[in-house]
């Protein structure tokens, strides 16, 4: 078959012939053809089978309002079901395929469901799947949702791109019709930064479609001369292919920009563009989709819009019938019997619905036969076309709720100039203005308005002449009086009797009758049966269309890949992740990493021959404790105070006091917030009378720091301090260990003495390493061994570890992870993120000297609270295993020994566990009521989730050292 | 075997990444020393007169970026800016903190950033992909700097105020690597 229907004209471009299959057989079309334009060159009516009934489907508009041609398009992970092939641009090699038949469009088993719509009606899964209940998940449920859908994706992951991006302008004009050009027109000469986005490939909206005259000649070489004034102001962005799906609050507008799909070779560049742009102000020039009648088996292949086989026959060349019955009640739908003629096809009968004689039947199964009237001839045909007046497409208007509102003389919606958003104006048809004449001049008036809104002044734009021949419509919905189904959605297989059923059973408001009968959903949006269904409606309820009221649009205007709002937000790209100066050389060591908030932390590092982690963590605490480890903690907060008030800032944000740290020193610090709940914990080192490094937890950098400038700027703005994070600016390490102190010594500048005598626990310093290389020590210890904390410019963190690591070798030194870090202060009884938890509060904790009486703190007011400081109430004690060998499970929860495992005998859980090399036992921290009053007494930890019962021996937390005199040598 | 003779080496967040397409050049920014201001004693206009006079430049309003003989410096945040000299010295917060007396919180950030610069024609195109900013001409001249997002990534743009027209970025060190992914694939995107 080769175009038999192409005819003369049109905006092809036939030197590019191109090659396509659709269900595997090939065809052959023209660049500037979509797969609609395509197929019907070729003769092929039949293109898919309907959602509910499987019934032949033929394409019934030219446009994004389509409900039939829905096709499966691309090969392999590249399949993009449900694509509307009224909107898809062919490419040589493309593969189209049908949908929803089996196993062929042309012999569709499940078309049985025609035969069974008795059965089938509107809602009747839910009155027909009720017994018995059980069958519903196991039986019902799957068969449905198999028989059920479309098109289906690939199952393979996307191997194409995705991108987003942010746009700028004054004015967007959504649409590049005759009203949109005319308003990027005037904006544009007034110096005004435009985007003129338009979904179709080509721009010039409507005029692409009609034979029309503008200033006395072709309507397209006007759109040309536009087009090519716009393209040349540097104002001015156009952006074909592109859709702006949603408006949205503060004048953003989503629009996606389709870049590769209509390319034969698919490019590297991302398949679509999600904007968001943000405008001053805008024009909706998106024009009007023409509606159909329901009449009986109007959705049979053959039957479309007029405007649709106008479209057609002046834009693509194609004929969409031979012999074409046209039925209108309306003076545009008129036109298309006149192009037709004039295109030498047949056009037997023009059928003014408004008159007496009314079309009552159509013929022919999988493609048009004949169409009968109420008068009882019968006519042959091969396409009917039918025009049932104009919808304005309004849904941008909808999305932040305006209203539309009902306007007689047109039988339309139109945007509700008062309900609309205030940035917005509406011109053209999608304002029901359809003459070109009113399309340019509301174009220009928006224009206009727009210009003088920004405070520029309007360069003089003459309108050009064009027909403004006025529309008149007489209302026609719905040919009664014929049993048969008479369709209203064709995409959902919502027929007239479907709308009268839901009515009868009581579903009398629009918005239920949309959710019953699925009238309007999917892909099309109801853009082809909204209004028609209403209508109808209205009719059934006796009532007018305005008092009917309707479903209003929200996002998007059409369907949009899911991809695309993802953009390049997938794999590694889905978040970032922070890295410290250090970390290849940790990658180089073979640690394995975990990811602690954003960071990338070494977790430990496996030697071989270990085979299992904690074999690595049980190496790495046993040799920190026994020699030296080096344990990378650059990822903890560090904030730099600095000012005359830097002391009593940290008197204030702490619990204890700090205004009289010795210069030189550092100070544990615990923090509370307002609640009287416990914060954060950390040291502060103090480097001058003005000048304090906090530390604080790695998860708790950001918020530590909020607060602080919360405190800062709001609380106590007369105080003369100043914060900046320098989390950044330094790469720090632990180096822990008995043998610290003599690595160190290797590494610390001969000038700076590190003696315990010189430098003892809790003192700081700047110092220099490795020849004169700027670096803070503080001798802080979390492992409870001697340790210092060394911290460098981030700059040479690498080369720092790697120094110590080498001045190390003669002590065997090892690099411990966070998993070591953590089973070394468990060990050692260090409250970290387990019970600095948000919940605890420093009685808790044991630490309830820290909030002194001698001064005032954020946090101290509320926790004297009396339910905060109850005398049973729980508290941080340790607890080992009753049976050496039995594991602990952070989370269990503390019961008596006898005693039901019920709420009621709840007292406590284990909030850190670790396997203890040192101890060769499982040991936990857990808060218990009135635990130190309990030390020695065996309770039960129990985990119901992991089904764990352990008796346990309440301790002390501090399970080493308890004295703290290793941290002191 | 360790050498007590050898003094520690530098490294760059990026390890001096420089990439090009036809119309673009992304490039990390090396060398110079970088400190934060922050006036002291609510002594702004007192701070303002000392660095004038030190170093023949204001301190520039909210947004803007001043640049002088000796480097540049750019208002980072109410009464906070950074400043840029062109010297290697990893003490040059002490420095510069005695210079200008007790008038100033000054902090070493050379080592808190990553700095890289987009250069050429489609950096407009490859900047949009990136940003939420109005980047244009009106909205964002040269001498122009701002804190904002780009992708997920907290950064300031800064577009110096000299005749050569580069938008330098500036990334916390730790995120260099997601910084340098984000920006080569909006790169790739629009140029490759």
């Amino acid at each position: 078959m080769s175009q038999t229907y192409r005819i003369n004209g049109g905006q092809i471009d036939r030197s590019q012939l191109i090659d396509f299959t659709f269900d595997g057989k090939r065809y052959q079309g023209y660049a500037g053809d979509t797969v609609a334009s395509a197929l019907l060159a070729n003769g092929v009516k039949l293109v898919g089978r309907s959602f509910k009934y499987h019934r032949p489907r033929g394409i019934f508009s030219a446009g994004s309002d389509e409900p039939n041609a829905l096709m499966t398009i691309g090969e392999g992970a590249r399949i993009t079901p449900n694509t509307r092939a009224t909107v898809a641009e062919i490419y040589e090699g493309m593969t189209v395929r049908s949908q929803n038949r089996f196993p062929s469009l042309n012999f569709d088993i499940l078309a049985v469901n025609d035969v069974l719509a008795p059965f089938l009606s509107a809602g009747f899964y839910y009155k027909t799947f009720m017994w018995p209940a059980v069958f519903w998940e196991k039986l019902y449920e799957p068969m449905i949702r198999r028989a059920a859908g479309l098109g289906a994706l690939s199952g393979e992951p996307d191997p194409d791109q995705y991108d987003k991006g942010f746009l700028h302008c004054d004015v967007l004009v959504i649409g590049a019709g005759p009203a949109g050009l005319m308003a990027a027109l005037v904006a544009g000469r007034a110096g005004l930064h435009v985007i003129l986005a338009d979904e179709d490939f080509q721009m010039g909206g409507r005029l692409l479609c009609e034979h029309e005259q503008i200033n006395s000649d072709a309507s397209l070489t006007w759109v040309n001369q536009v087009i090519a004034e716009l393209s040349s102001m540097t104002n001015v962005r156009l952006m074909n292919r592109t859709t702006v799906y949603g408006v949205f609050d503060h004048g953003i507008y989503g629009a996606v920009t389709r870049n590769t799909d209509h390319l034969a070779v698919k490019t590297k560049r991302p398949r679509e563009t999600l904007w968001r742009i943000y405008a001053k102000r805008s024009v909706l020039a998106s024009g009007a989709t023409e509606r159909s009648i329901a009449l009986s088996n109007n959705d049979r292949p053959g039957v479309m819009l007029a405007s649709a086989v106008r479209a057609y026959a002046n834009r693509f060349g194609v004929l969409c019938g031979k012999r074409v019955v046209v039925v209108s009640n309306n003076s545009d739908g008129l036109r298309t019997a006149d192009v037709l003629r004039a295109a030498g096809v047949e056009v037997p009968e023009v059928l003014d619905a408004r008159q007496l004689v009314m079309p009552f039947d159509i013929y022919g199964k999988k493609a048009v036969r004949a169409i009968k009237f109420s008068d009882g001839r019968k006519v042959d045909a091969d396409c009917i076309a039918i025009a049932g007046g104009w919808n304005p497409n309004i849904q941008l208007t909808c999305h932040k709720r305006g209203r539309p509102v009902w306007r007689d003389d047109i039988a339309a919606f139109v945007p509700n100039k008062d309900a609309i958003t205030s940035e917005m104006d509406v011109a053209g048809a999608a304002n029901g203005s359809f003459s070109t004449h009113q399309c340019l001049h509301e174009g220009a008036q928006a224009g206009e308005r727009i210009v003088r809104a920004l405070g520029k002044n309007a360069a003089t734009v003459d309108l050009p002449q064009a027909d403004d021949q006025p529309f008149e419509i007489t209302p026609f919905w719905e040919v009664k009086g014929n049993t048969k189904r008479a369709w209203v959605d064709p995409q959902n297989d919502v027929t007239t009797k479907d709308i009268k059923l839901a009515v009868q059973e009581g579903f009398r408001s629009v918005e239920l009758l949309k959710r019953y009968t699925t009238l309007g959903m999917a892909t099309d949006q109801g853009k082809a049966s909204n209004v028609l269904g209403l209508a109808i409606l209205a009719d059934c309820l006796g009532q007018s269309i305005p008092e009917t009221g309707t479903t209003i649009s929200r996002p998007p205007y059409t369907p949009v890949t899911i991809s695309a709002f993802a953009g390049t937000s997938r794999f590694e790209h889905f978040r970032p992740v922070r890295e410290t100066p250090s970390h290849n050389w940790a990658k180089e060591q073979g640690a394995v990493f975990v990811s602690a908030g954003l960071w990338n932390r070494a977790q430990y590092f496996p030697k071989p021959g270990e085979t299992h982690w904690r074999q690595t963590v049980d190496r790495e605490v046993i040799a920190t404790r026994s020699s030296v480890g080096i344990c990378d903690v650059t990822t903890l907060g560090k904030i730099d105070i600095q000012g005359p008030d830097a002391g009593e800032f940290l008197n204030r944000v702490y619990a204890n006091a700090f205004a009289k740290l010795a210069v030189g020193k550092c100070r544990y610090g615990l923090m509370l917030r307002e609640d009287g709940f416990a914060m954060d914990d950390g040291t502060a080192a103090r480097f001058s009378d003005t000048h304090f490094v906090m530390t604080t937890t790695t998860a708790n950098a950001v918020s530590v720091y909020r607060h602080l400038e919360f405190c800062r700027q709001c609380l106590w703005p007369d105080m003369d301090v100043k914060l900046i994070s320098v989390t950044e600016q330094w790469a720090q390490y632990a180096v822990a260990g008995p043998n610290a102190r003599k690595l160190l010594q290797k590494i610390v500048d001969k000038e700076h003495d590190v003696s315990n005598e010189a430098f003892p626990f809790m003192a700081c310093g700047e110092i220099t390493v490795c020849h004169g290389i700027r670096a803070r020590i503080f001798r802080l210890s979390f492992s409870g061994e001697l340790a210092y904390e060394l911290s460098v410019p981030a700059r040479y963190g690498d080369s720092l570890i790697k120094a110590l690591v080498s001045a190390g070798e003669e002590f065997d030194v090892v690099p411990y992870g966070t998993e070591a870090l953590g089973v070394m202060r468990i060990e050692k009884g260090h409250a970290a993120g387990n019970e600095i938890n948000g919940q605890t509060t420093a009685k808790q904790l044991g630490m309830h000297k820290f909030v002194s009486n001698k001064k005032d703190c954020i946090g101290k007011f509320l926790s004297g609270r009396e339910g905060l400081n109850e005398e049973d109430g729980s508290c941080l004690v340790g607890f080992k295993p009753v049976r050496q060998t039995d594991v602990l499970n952070a989370g269990a929860h503390f019961i008596g020994l006898g005693e039901l495992n019920n709420a009621e005998n709840d007292e406590g859980y284990l909030s850190s566990i670790a396997y203890s090399p040192s101890l060769k036992s499982y040991i936990g921290l857990g808060f218990l009521k009135r635990g130190q009053e309990r030390i020695g007494q065996e309770i039960r930890a129990v985990d119901l989730l992991r089904g764990t019962d352990v008796q346990v021996t309440v301790c002390s937390a501090h399970f080493i050292d308890p004295k703290g005199e290793r941290l002191r040598v | 075997m360790f050498d007590n003779t050898v003094s520690l080496a530098g490294s760059l967040p990026l390890n001096a990444l420089h990439k090009t397409w036809p119309s673009l050049e992304v490039k990390e920014l090396v060398g110079g020393e970088i400190c934060s201001l922050t006036a002291l004693h609510g002594g702004v206009s007192a701070l303002r007169t000392k660095f004038q006079n030190e170093y023949g430049a204001l301190l520039p309003a909210q947004g803007k970026v001043v640049s002088f003989d000796t480097g540049f410096l750019f208002c980072s945040a109410p009464e906070q800016w950074f400043v840029h000299l062109n010297i290697e010295n990893a003490f040059l917060d002490i420095e510069l903190g005695a210079v200008l007396e007790t008038r100033a919180a000054v902090t070493l950030q050379t080592d808190a950033w990553a700095r890289v610069a987009i250069i050429g024609e489609d950096t407009p195109q490859v900047l949009e992909r990136l940003m939420a900013l109005n980047l244009s001409d009106q909205a964002f001249p040269m001498g122009s700097a701002v804190r904002t997002l780009l992708g997920h990534l907290n950064v300031f743009i800064v577009r110096g105020d000299k005749a050569s027209d580069i938008y330098e970025i500036w990334c916390a060190r730790s995120f260099a690597n997601s910084l340098a992914h984000e920006i080569c694939v909006a790169a790739e995107n629009v140029c490759g």
